[in-house]
């Protein structure tokens, strides 16, 4: 890779990483704190790689050469396959180009164990206000206050979630309500479902959904123990909706 | 560090450069505007669901480490152009004992990856350290320094035991070899020759290309680990991952089988870390340890600065320590 594909490179990272800093693309990959890093590290990539490019324009000596030429002696093998390595660079940026990765969704979870995430240690206060006759809550706080929470806040409330359609392996469970989680980034994305019993029929999988309905205690449960089935949801109602900017809680 | 070259053709232009060049700027400006005409055209050609998620774990791994590596090169920018190379040399304790912990603590301070110490504890022994504690340092270094471990602590939110547990890890690491080299190794087989430094450059000139140059190696690498995370999570069966995950000697054999072969940089290891959910939080504490004292380029980088009987010698036995320590630490601390 000669020196001006080595600045054209950057440029292109760079002007990838700056677009992803200041749209909501880059929400369907990392939590939204990332942007401004993102932002900041693909106008340093835009600078060094405008100067590689003019620089290798106006003819001037290549201080470092990525064919391994002068550095053949000094780094072996490594400079024999640097640039090799380099155009792999190329990938997430085709990737971005031509498939626009879509956030995680029902086959990803698909892939994963319907098995709840294990208690948090903490305390739950008390519940938001109900609007317009419904406590909104996001998927991972009712499955958490439904499995967990001993003096069962949820009792009787009725609750507004929203999140993507999964298929449930269980009997008298029309489908799961999902939303994925991020500890760091989407790599390590895990799905938090809710089970919603309806006799409506089951939109498709990945149908973003706002639904409203009651907590429906599981017999063989009691709040506070461990759980390995999700929660259920008596299910009132339920309308499509867009799928939102931030698809991750 | 990338700033080496033999000193005859340091700042030339290379004369044999011509012959082989493929007209690649071309071939890149002719791909990335491919890709853009052809989409709407290639619409629903990428709709695979397995595709698509595989895609998006790969993606979301490379954008989320794309800004520790650039705080990274830019770390190993400045110390190319800033740092007089003999400084290092001139403030370690001459005695092994003393010197080889002093010297893998000293890594803290040195921000940069594996693919910069490297060079770095070539330059180092050139210029008189003791080769045992230039390999302290060269091991420690590029595992234990703040951009490292802030990456880490990024990746694992909420575990700072991680992050704590990697410290002691990589530095315990560092000294045992350190000081095993010390004791058993023997100095004569390294070529220091080989080390030489670019001379002649401006201080903003070798910091910019001290960080192009390993940004781009860096990045290469880091995205050929973001393609195996990605196909291990999509590809492999979760039975397969479930088993080797569960087996505790298994994970760890695995774990440090892949971050020999995967070679990422110690600024994006933790980050793929993040992706193998299926293993255990030792057996990826040993893929982080490991990473950046052993892999495949470092192996090649070392053969390169000090000989290909050292590499060969050196690399084994550092293996071993790192897969050792890690475990006996994740068993403590984790």
């Amino acid at each position: 890779m000669d020196e001006r594909t080595q600045g054209a490179l950057l440029l292109a990272v760079g002007g990838i990483a700056v677009r992803l800093g200041v749209t909501d693309a880059a929400l369907a990959y990392v939590k939204p704190g990332m942007q401004p890093l993102l932002a900041v590290a693909g106008v340093f990539l835009v600078i060094i790689g405008g100067l590689t490019v003019i620089r290798a324009f106006r003819g001037q000596p290549d201080p470092v050469d990525l064919h391994g030429h002068t550095s053949d002696e000094v780094l072996g093998h490594h400079a024999g396959h640097g640039p090799g390595v380099a155009w792999l660079l190329t990938l997430p940026l085709l990737a971005l180009l031509l498939i626009a990765p879509p956030p995680l969704g029902a086959f990803a979870a698909d892939r994963q164990s319907d098995r709840p995430p294990p208690a948090r240690e903490t305390a739950f206060g008390p519940l938001p206000a109900a609007e317009n006759g419904a406590v909104p809550l996001k998927v991972t706080e009712f499955v958490y206050r439904a499995l967990y929470d001993e003096s069962r806040s949820l009792e009787g409330q009725r609750v507004r979630l929203s999140g993507f359609v999964t298929n449930s392996q269980e009997d008298g469970v029309a489908f799961q309500l999902t939303r994925f989680v991020l500890a760091c980034c989407a790599a390590d994305g895990q799905a938090v479902n809710v089970a919603v019993r309806t006799d409506q029929p089951a939109p498709a999988p990945d149908t973003w959904l706002e639904i409203e309905g009651t907590w429906a205690p599981r017999e063989d449960h009691e709040p506070g123990e461990l759980s390995l089935e999700p929660p259920l949801l008596e299910l009132e109602s339920m309308r499509p909706i867009e799928a939102p900017a931030q698809p991750y809680e | 560090m990338t700033v080496e070259a033999p000193e005859l053709q340091a700042g030339q232009p290379g004369p044999t450069q011509k012959t082989r060049e493929l007209p690649t700027l071309e071939i890149l400006a002719l791909l990335l505007v491919a890709a853009v005409l052809l989409r709407p055209a290639m619409a629903g050609f990428f709709d695979n669901p397995a595709l698509q998620m595989w895609s998006t774990i790969f993606v979301s791994i490379t954008v989320q480490a794309l800004p520790f590596l650039v705080l990274g090169v830019t770390v190993s920018g400045a110390i190319a152009a800033f740092v007089p190379p003999g400084w290092l040399a001139k403030h370690l304790p001459k005695r092994s004992i003393l010197a080889v912990p002093t010297a893998g603590l000293a890594g803290v301070a040195l921000p940069g990856c594996e693919c910069g110490s490297v060079p770095i504890a070539g330059r180092l022994t050139a210029r008189g350290a003791s080769p045992a504690a230039a390999f302290a340092f060269m091991l420690s270094a590029p595992a234990i320094n703040p951009v490292v471990l802030v990456a880490t602590a990024v990746a694992f939110p909420g575990r700072p035991d991680v992050v704590a547990a990697r410290f002691v890890a990589s530095l315990l690491t560092a000294i045992v070899v350190g000081l095993l080299w010390s004791k058993f190794g023997s100095d004569r087989i390294l070529d220091l020759a080989r080390t030489r430094i670019i001379e002649g450059q401006s201080r903003w000139e070798s910091f910019s290309s001290t960080a192009r140059h390993d940004f781009l190696h860096a990045g290469g690498w880091l995205v050929l680990g973001g393609m195996t995370a990605a196909t291990l999570q999509v590809v492999v069966p979760r039975t397969v991952l479930d088993t080797i995950g569960g087996n505790e000697v298994l994970a760890v054999a695995a774990m440090a089988t892949l971050a020999v072969v995967l070679a990422i940089c110690s600024e994006a290891d933790a980050f793929v870390a993040v992706g193998l959910t299926q293993f255990s939080m030792t057996s990826r504490l040993v893929f982080l340890v490991v990473g950046p004292v052993v892999d495949i380029k470092l192996v090649a980088l070392q053969a390169g600065v000090f000989g290909r009987a050292f590499a060969l010698r050196f690399a084994p036995a550092a293996l071993v320590v790192a897969v050792a320590v890690a475990v006996v630490t994740g068993m403590v601390m984790l």
